[in-house]
C-alpha cells in the first residue's frame, strides 16, 4: 500500500488539476445556489 | 521531564536560524530587481540595505557552529518557532525604510502578517506605495505560505542535516512523496501552476477593467499570490472591492479555494484519484462548515437593508465566508461596514468562517477542518460507547487519505489545539475590548489575526496601541505554528532563565 501512496502525482497532473478546477466551480455553483434559495425566502 | 537545552543546542539553533535569515535576505533580490526595472532607486536602497543587514546577521548567526550540524527534534522545534520571528524582523527592515511605516514596530506588525498569510496591515498610503515595496508585501505572502522551512529546504540552502526535523516542526507532518525534498518540491509545483493560471486570468480581467498593461500584471501576480497563499494583503487601500468585478471575486474565490486545500489531497487528485476529494473526512468537514455558515450569513444579511436585492447579498455574502473561511482576508467591505451594514448573525457567522479555517497542511490557518472533523467523529464515538453494553468494544473510522482508526491520541491532540486556539481568540478580544473596542469588533479582529485571515473591522490602524499591535504579532506568529512550537520556545527559555538563577545563588 505504501508503493501504491508514493506514485508520482506529476504524471496525470493536467487532469487532475482541471478535475480539481471542475470541482471547485461546481462547489461554488452549490453553495451560491443554495444561497440564493434562502435569501429569495428571506 | 523537560528537555534542558546546552550551549551546544544554542550554537545549532542560531545556525539553523541564521541560515534562514540569510535565505530572507537573498529573496529581498525580488523587490531588488523589481525597483531597479522600474526605477524607483529610493526603494532600491532600501532592499540593498535590508539584505546587506540580513545577510550580515544571519551569516554570523550561521557562524556559530559548522555546517550540516544535526537537528534533533527538539532544536527543530525552537528553530522553526524563532525562524518566523527571525524572518520577520528580517523582512521588516526594507518596509521600516521605506518612510510609509510609522515605526519599525509597524513595520514588524506588516512582515509578520504577510509571512504568516494574515493580510492585516499598518501600511500609511498604501495607494501611493512603490510598486517594489507592494512587490515585497506579496512576495512574503508566498514565502510564509510555503512555509519558510519548506522554502528553504527547496531552494537547499543547506539543511540537508534537520531539513525532515524542521518540516514536521513546522506542522506538516504528513509525507507526501518519499523525501522531504520531493514533498517540498511538490508543493512549490503545485504553487506555481495555480499562480501562473492565476495570475494570467487575473491579467485579462484587469485588462478588460481598464488597467495598463503592466500594472494589469503586477496586480494580477499579487492578487493570485495573496489568494492561493491565502494571504490578503493588496495593493489598494480598498482592498478586493477596488476591482469592482464580479468575475475578479469568481477567479480569487477558485484561487482560494485551491490554496485552503489540503495538499495531500491535491497530491491524491493529481494522481488520479479523485474520490478522495468526495470521501475525505477534511474535505466533508471543510464543505460542511462552508455551506452552513453561507447560509446563516445569507440569513442575516437578507434582514439587513444595506445590500439591494440577492445578487449583492449573494457577492457579500458568500465571497465573504469563502474568504474567511480559508483564511485569506480579502474583503470587499469598507471596515466601517462590519459593525454599520453587515448585521450581527452575518458577521458572527464570519467569525465563526475564520475561527474555523480551512484544511491542514495547506496555507490556511485557524483550528483546521481536519480537527473538527475529527472532534465531530469522536462525539459520535462516545455517544455509541455509552449505548453500546459495557463488554463490547467500539471503534470509530474515518477516511483521510487512507480508512483510519479514531484513536485516543487523534481526539486528545485535536482537542488541544482547539482549546488553545478558543484561549487565543478569547484573550485577543478581551484585551481589544479592554482598551474601549466593542467586544464584537474586538473578537472579530482577535480571530483574524490568531486564525491568520486578515479581515479587518478598523481596528487594525497605525493609531492602534502599541501593546495592541504586540498582541495581535503575537497571534499571527501563535497561530501559524498552531501553538506547539512557540510552547516548546517559550519552555526552553524559561527553563534556561531558571538554571542561571538557579547557577547565580549556588556562586
Amino acid at each position: 500500500m505504501e508503493v501504491m501512496r508514493f506514485h508520482s502525482p506529476y504524471r496525470h497532473w493536467i487532469s487532475g488539476l482541471l478535475s480539481e478546477l471542475a470541482v471547485f466551480i461546481g462547489f461554488m455553483m452549490f453553495v451560491g445556489l443554495v444561497a440564493y434559495l434562502v435569501a429569495l425566502v428571506g | 521531564m523537560w528537555v534542558k537545552l546546552d550551549r551546544r543546542d544554542a550554537r545549532t539553533i542560531a545556525h539553523y536560524t541564521g541560515l534562514l535569515i540569510v535565505g530572507v535576505g537573498l529573496a529581498m533580490v525580488v523587490p531588488l530587481v523589481t525597483a531597479l526595472v522600474l526605477k524607483e532607486w529610493d526603494p532600491a536602497l532600501d532592499y540593498l540595505m535590508g539584505m546587506g543587514l540580513s545577510c550580515a546577521a544571519g551569516m554570523a548567526l550561521a557562524l556559530s557552529s559548522p555546517p550540516n550540524t544535526p537537528l534533533n527534534r527538539t532544536n527543530a522545534l525552537i528553530v522553526t518557532a524563532l525562524a518566523w520571528l527571525a524572518a520577520s524582523l528580517a523582512a521588516a527592515l526594507p518596509l521600516a525604510f521605506s518612510g510609509n511605516y510609522g515605526s519599525y514596530l509597524d513595520a514588524l506588525f506588516d512582515a509578520m502578517s504577510g509571512l504568516t498569510t494574515s493580510g492585516l496591515t499598518l501600511v500609511q498610503d498604501l495607494d501611493h506605495l512603490a510598486m517594489s515595496h507592494n512587490m515585497w508585501r506579496h512576495f512574503t505572502h508566498l514565502i510564509g505560505g510555503q512555509g519558510i522551512v519548506v522554502a528553504a529546504v527547496s531552494i537547499a540552502i543547506g539543511l540537508r542535516g534537520g531539513a525532515m526535523s524542521l518540516y514536521i516542526a513546522e506542522g506538516r507532518d504528513e509525507k507526501i512523496l518519499p523525501n522531504v525534498v520531493h514533498t517540498t518540491r511538490f508543493i512549490w509545483f503545485v504553487t506555481a501552476v495555480y499562480v501562473v493560471l492565476g495570475t494570467v486570468a487575473l491579467t485579462v480581467v484587469n485588462l478588460n477593467l481598464g488597467m495598463e498593461t503592466a500594472r494589469s500584471g503586477l496586480h494580477a501576480f499579487w492578487a493570485t499570490i495573496a489568494t492561493y497563499d491565502t494571504g490578503g494583503f493588496g495593493p489598494q487601500s480598498m482592498n478586493a472591492l477596488y476591482y469592482h468585478s464580479w468575475v475578479f471575486e469568481f477567479i480569487t474565490v477558485i484561487l482560494m479555494i485551491g490554496g485552503t486545500l489540503n495538499f495531500n489531497l491535491h497530491a491524491d487528485v493529481w494522481r488520479g484519484d479523485r474520490k478522495e476529494l468526495f470521501r475525505n473526512i477534511e474535505a466533508r468537514a471543510w464543505g460542511s462548515n462552508v455551506l452552513i455558515l453561507v447560509i446563516f450569513s445569507t440569513i442575516g444579511l437578507a434582514a439587513t437593508t444595506a445590500f439591494n436585492g440577492v445578487p449583492e447579498i449573494l457577492r457579500k455574502g458568500v465571497y465573504h465566508i469563502f474568504s474567511a473561511n480559508t483564511g485569506t482576508g480579502h474583503q470587499t467591505l469598507y471596515a466601517a461596514q462590519w459593525a454599520k451594514d453587515y448585521g450581527g448573525l452575518a458577521m458572527g457567522a464570519v467569525i465563526l468562517a475564520m475561527a474555523f479555517g480551512g484544511m491542514a497542511s495547506s496555507t490556511a490557518g485557524g483550528i483546521k477542518a481536519l480537527r473538527l472533523g475529527l472532534i465531530a467523529k469522536g462525539i459520535v464515538w462516545r455517544v455509541r460507547e455509552s449505548l453500546a453494553p459495557p463488554s463490547a468494544v467500539i471503534k470509530q473510522r474515518f477516511h483521510h487519505l487512507d480508512d483510519r482508526d479514531l484513536t485516543d491520541s487523534l481526539l486528545n491532540s485535536a482537542f488541544m489545539v482547539f482549546i488553545l486556539y478558543m484561549f487565543s481568540y478569547i484573550t485577543g478580544g478581551l484585551i481589544g475590548a479592554a482598551y474601549g473596542y466593542p467586544i464584537g469588533d474586538a473578537l472579530f479582529e482577535s480571530v483574524s489575526a490568531a486564525a491568520n485571515v486578515g479581515l479587518s473591522t478598523g481596528i487594525t490602524n497605525p493609531a492602534m496601541p502599541a501593546l495592541l499591535k504586540i498582541v495581535y504579532i503575537v497571534q499571527m506568529w501563535a497561530g501559524r505554528l498552531e501553538f506547539v512550537a512557540l510552547l516548546a520556545l517559550f519552555a526552553s527559555l524559561a527553563i534556561a532563565l531558571r538554571r542561571r538563577r538557579a547557577g547565580r545563588r549556588s556562586a
